[in-house]
Parts: structure tokens; C-alpha cells; sequence
């Protein structure tokens, strides 16, 4: 990833329960991705239910999931080369127990997390390594919840 | 002591809280500082803010796993197996 790398963004919808990976990419041998912008909200209709979702590394397989076509912000930019999924139906292995980010936040809220220049969640550059947001619980009703991702590479 | 921010927490449209990056997992976490916590646990060798997890007294810099990740030898590289046999493993 150079300092000025290209960056995508791409997003996905799922229903908030536990151990379910709803966005996720992994690198390839070309590039290292790295996250530096995710915004997560829900569509439900209003209610007081809330969820926590860790971003977490996996180290050994990127699992099944629905490919995602991250859109290129520089419509100049050619398609990204990093590997992104939405809706893990086999969950990614093997993922870390240390959460890179963690956030829990009730419906209602929307909320964003953003990285500093510099300070982004980098991945290394392999096709079975990457980064994916699973949900670690929810408290009253799974609702739908969207989650978007911004990177670069 | 005033850190500069590494990330941040916005939500409905409001700042909420900064994150800081430990030098080593490159994990992002919320530092509230606070009476007998004014200062976030720091990397006695290269200074940088940890996230103070045993893991991550070894220092390690995030760089050198990635390279470790990658099948790429490192001066690290004796230390990261050392670490990977401990967690049962994996370099996470």
C-alpha cells in the first residue's frame, strides 16, 4: 500500500447474530489492504435493540461468502485487486480472539469509525489473510444492520 | 501528556471518542484517560503506545508481522515463533 494508495469502498447487510461475519476482504500477494473508514447503522424500523461487532484478523482461510465489487472512489482507478465479501455463509478461519475494533452501539445510532493518516488496519499481502467485521452478540432482537467499508491498497 | 489520535468514533455525526493504535497488534482502542491513568501503556524500546496486552510487550513492530505473515524472514523472526508456539499457533 503506498502512502497515497487507491482507495475503494463496499458495503453489506446483515441480520445482527452472533458469530456472523457480515463484511470482510482478504489481500492478495499483490497488495496489502488496508481499512481506514467504517460506518455501521441499521434500516430496522426503530426499536431499542443493539449488537457489538469486532473487526478481527483470520489467518488461514477466507471462508464462503457473497463476492462484493468494491467501487473505486477515483472513477479513473482500475477494479481493486484486494478480495471482499458480504455475508459469510462459512465463516472465515481462523479468527483472532483480539478484536481490532470493537464497537457496540444501539440501532438508533449510527456509528463511524475513521483512522488517522497513517494509523489504518493494514493486512498482509496473502489470499487467506484478511480482516472481517462478526457480530459478537446481540441484546433484545437481531435486527438488519449495514456496514459499510472504506480502504486503500 | 497530549497524543495525537489514531482514529476516532463518530457517531450520529458527533466525535464521541479517540482511538489509539498499539504499535504492535495494530489494534485501535478507546483511551479514556483518568485518575492513575493519565498515561496509555507505552513500548519501552521503541516508545510507541501499546495496547498493553502481554502480547504485546515483546516489541515486535506491526511491520515485522505483516512481513512474518507475508513468509518474508525478519530479524523479529525468532521472537514471533516464540510468541506463535505460546498462543497455540497462529500470529493474529
Amino acid at each position: 500500500m503506498g502512502a497515497n494508495g487507491r482507495r475503494y469502498g463496499f458495503s453489506g447487510a446483515i441480520t445482527g447474530a452472533a458469530t456472523k461475519t457480515s463484511v470482510l476482504f482478504a489481500g492478495t500477494a499483490a497488495v496489502r489492504p488496508a481499512l481506514y473508514d467504517l460506518i455501521q447503522s441499521s434500516n430496522a424500523a426503530a426499536a431499542d435493540n443493539s449488537s457489538e461487532w469486532k473487526v478481527l484478523r483470520f489467518a488461514t482461510a477466507v471462508g464462503t461468502s457473497t463476492a462484493a465489487v468494491p467501487v473505486a472512489f477515483d472513477s479513473g482507478d482500475p477494479a481493486a485487486t484486494t478480495v471482499c465479501g458480504t455475508i459469510a455463509t462459512v465463516e472465515p478461519t481462523t479468527y483472532g480472539t483480539v478484536a481490532l475494533l470493537d464497537i457496540s452501539h444501539n440501532q438508533r445510532a449510527t456509528v463511524r469509525w475513521v483512522a488517522a493518516p497513517g494509523s489504518e488496519i493494514v493486512c498482509p499481502a496473502s489470499a487467506t489473510q484478511g480482516i472481517g467485521q462478526q457480530c459478537a452478540g446481540v441484546s433484545g432482537s437481531g435486527v438488519v444492520e449495514q456496514t459499510s467499508w472504506a480502504f486503500m491498497e | 501528556m497530549i497524543l495525537k489520535e489514531h482514529g476516532a468514533f463518530i457517531t450520529d455525526s458527533i466525535q464521541t471518542h479517540s482511538t489509539l493504535q498499539c504499535c504492535h497488534c495494530s489494534r485501535h482502542f478507546v483511551y479514556l484517560a483518568g485518575p492513575g491513568v493519565e498515561n496509555p501503556p507505552r513500548c519501552l524500546k521503541c516508545d510507541h503506545v501499546t495496547c498493553g496486552r502481554w502480547e504485546c510487550h515483546e516489541c515486535i513492530p506491526h511491520e515485522a508481522q505483516l512481513e512474518f505473515k507475508e513468509g518474508k524472514r525478519n530479524k523479529y523472526e525468532e521472537v514471533i515463533n516464540d510468541l506463535v508456539r505460546e498462543r497455540g499457533g497462529v500470529i493474529l
